[in-house]
């Protein structure tokens, strides 16, 4: 049986023409002596014939071509693969060329937002002026600073600066709406508890207006609606107090001891003046930037703010005023709205640790360096000031007369009165001579004063009309020059000899 | 221009070997124009290909666009030892057995719907039909082991040890499986002998 179809299976190789010539010989051989296989053979051509006969070749596709090259551009073929990846392959380029590129330059982010960061600060650093002197910052408010803390920041009293210790002893600033809250010790009750005189009163005036001019470079605005705040104002409310303490020791020590927590001595000692000495010679040019974008630190042209601030003095005095300075009076900084969207972006340098209130925007001063020495708690000082101001008698005046030559007044020290009769003299003098009988201190209660100025401005009666005007002016001069006259001649002996003396030593 | 191309793409009757070759290395130096003859020359022997071994005149142009584009991609590793059509055949052939088998497969799971790749059973053939119809049936009939040999033998006249290599098989199984399908076809066409003689 294998034989046999061995047989078949090289005829049908035979008419393929496929076999080996060994092959081929022997099924011929076998072909001409075997009419079975011939007739096979011959079945096995039919076939073929019939097979290729049959199968007919499918029509041409003439569009075979263009559509198989279409379908190889839509597939991009070599690259279709590539391209499904392309999101893939990019990423991790991406990744891998930034891994690279940081390796290089691990600052470069760090570089990208600092330049981002200038750019913004450049917009709010330009045309900074300074805000204190907009709003023509008083002794009294610079006092106040000293002693509180606080600075108003516009002239309507509607937003003011707040220094501030956290819970965990930072200083911090805050910007406040509202107005400011008034302590128990103003600058006048100041004066007044340390008896101060009007010589000593303008040295205590002239400290606090050096400080002004100092002060006036602190806080600055310009019309993008920023505002910069030199953190040196946490060294000037220092060392401002203690200057004020300083020379107050020097004038009044026992006062000044009852007032203050600690020992008058204290503010003389070098630290504090060499602290003194150091803040006002310190120039320090790092603002802090409050704006509707951002907070931030940078540096300030503070000598161009200086020449500025200069300019804007003599213009003043030329009487020019504020038209020509052209300075904002209101800075414009909206804690309800401005701020509160930084709070969302977060924007500000990180250094600094900004609290958000309805009111109120709070940072918080990552460094600073304060005069190393201690201060007084000036917070409870009003409760210490107010005492001594209490234990002060009260002299009440009272003039009953007052013409060309003479004035006859009364005047009450605590229970005791007393009379004076005499040509004019000055309050002053009536002051000293009270000071004589009585060592102690004294106020003059403002009413009393206004009776005497009202007097005075009613016995002048001026009159605008020009001749009149005129002729009062002349007689003004002549009581001026009789007054001068009598207070050369004053025979103060005389004048204790006319006034009685108190029944009993006031204490004081 | 577009004439003489056409012209040109005539000629491969009478090409010899070399010139598959030829194309190819021009193609791979990046002529276009190159791969476009050489599809030019085979498509159809590919498309008939396709057909014999398929059966189903729908798939036809999508296997044999896929045999180029598998081409097309890959001629550029083609290492110049063999005929290229042995090469070309073999791809065809390996995209057509992916077919079937995606057919056969699928047929699992829809054996009441699929029925387009139903080949006709011998039983169903028409009496009436003429000579070709009934050989082309018996030829369907055969399985693909058996059936693909013959046609790239007896339609793409293959020689054995082409049609081994590109079946990536042995010659003597060829010679085999070439003997076993005619058999099989004397066996199917047996009832239409008479018609046949005709």
């Amino acid at each position: 049986m294998t034989k046999y179809v061995n047989e078949k299976e090289m005829l049908s190789a035979y008419l393929d023409g496929e076999l080996l010539p060994e092959e081929k010989n022997l099924i011929e051989e076998k072909l001409s002596y075997s009419k079975e296989l011939k007739e096979q053979l011959e079945e096995l051509r039919k076939l073929k014939a019939l097979t290729q006969k049959s199968i007919p070749l499918i029509p041409e596709d003439p569009y075979f071509e263009t559509r198989l090259m279409a379908q190889i551009d839509k597939k991009n073929t070599g690259s279709f693969k590539v391209k499904k990846y392309v999101p893939v392959f990019s990423f991790v380029l991406l990744a891998v060329f930034l891994m690279v590129f940081l390796k290089a330059k691990p600052d470069f982010f760090n570089d990208v937002f600092d330049l981002q960061k200038n750019k913004i600060a450049s917009l709010y650093t330009k045309n900074l002026k300074p805000l204190l002197f907009a709003s023509r910052l008083s002794n009294d408010e610079i006092f106040n600073f000293a002693m509180y803390k606080q600075l108003p920041l516009d002239n309507n009293d509607k937003q003011y600066l707040l220094l501030g210790y956290s819970p965990e002893g930072k200083e911090y600033f805050e910007v406040k709406s509202g107005n400011i809250k008034e302590g128990g010790m103003d600058l006048d009750k100041f004066v007044t508890a340390l008896n101060l005189n009007n010589s000593q009163k303008k040295v205590v005036d002239s400290i606090l207006n050096s400080y002004s001019t100092r002060l006036q470079t602190e806080v600055l605005i310009n019309d993008n609606n920023a505002l910069a705040i030199n953190p040196n104002l946490w060294n000037y409310n220092k060392v401002i107090a203690a200057d004020i303490f300083r020379y107050a020791a020097s004038i009044n020590k026992s006062v000044l001891n009852k007032i203050l927590p600690v020992s008058v001595s204290y503010y003389d000692n070098p630290k504090v003046v060499a602290a003194i000495n150091k803040i006002k010679s310190d120039d320090n040019a790092d603002y802090i930037f409050f704006t509707p974008d951002s907070i931030f630190t940078s540096k300030v042209d503070k000598e161009k703010i200086k020449r500025d601030l200069q300019k804007m003095k003599i213009e003043l005095r030329k009487g020019l005023q504020e038209v020509n300075i052209n300075l904002p009076k209101e800075i414009r900084l909206n804690i309800d709205q401005t701020i509160k969207s930084l709070k969302k972006e977060k924007t500000w340098a990180h250094n600094f640790k900004v609290n958000f209130d309805s009111n109120e925007c709070r940072v918080e001063i990552p460094q600073i360096v304060i005069p190393q020495f201690d201060m007084p708690e000036l917070d409870k000082l009003d409760e210490r000031l107010n005492e001594v101001f209490n234990n002060l008698k009260n002299m009440d005046i009272k003039i009953e007369k007052f013409d060309d030559n003479q004035i006859r007044m009364k005047y009450r020290m605590g229970d005791s009165s007393y009379e004076y009769k005499g040509n004019i003299p000055n309050i002053d003098s009536i002051m000293k001579d009270a000071r004589k009988h009585n060592k102690g201190n004294y106020k003059i209660n403002g009413d009393s004063l206004k009776i005497v100025i009202k007097e005075l401005q009613d016995s002048l009666k001026l009159n605008f009309n020009l001749p009149e005007f005129k002729e009062q002016m002349k007689y003004f001069q002549k009581q001026m020059q009789q007054f001068q006259e009598q207070m050369k001649n004053l025979d103060t002996d005389g004048i204790k000899k006319r006034i009685k003396k108190p029944k009993e030593p006031v204490e004081i | 221009m577009i004439n003489n191309e056409e012209n040109e793409m005539e000629v491969p009757k009478i090409l010899n070997l070399d010139d598959d070759f030829t194309l190819i290395k021009r193609f791979n130096e990046g002529d276009e124009l190159a791969f476009k003859k050489l599809v030019n020359k085979h498509k159809e022997k590919v498309r008939n290909l396709v057909y014999l071994t398929v059966g189903n005149s729908n798939s036809i142009d999508d296997i044999s666009q896929d045999v180029f584009i598998t081409v097309y991609k890959s001629v550029g590793k083609f290492r110049f030892d063999a005929q290229f059509t042995t090469w070309l055949y073999k791809v065809t052939i390996n995209k057509c057995k992916d077919h079937l088998r995606k057919v056969k497969l699928r047929s699992i799971f829809m054996p009441i719907n699929d029925d387009e790749e139903e080949l006709p059973a011998s039983a169903e053939f028409n009496t009436n039909s003429d000579v070709s119809e009934i050989v082309q049936n018996a030829i369907r009939k055969l399985p693909d082991k058996l059936r693909i040999p013959l046609v790239l033998r007896e339609i793409q006249e293959m020689s054995y040890q082409e049609i081994a290599d590109s079946m990536q098989s042995e010659i003597g199984t060829v010679k085999s499986r070439i003997f076993r399908a005619r058999e099989n076809l004397k066996t199917y066409l047996k009832p239409y002998e008479k018609e046949l003689i005709k």
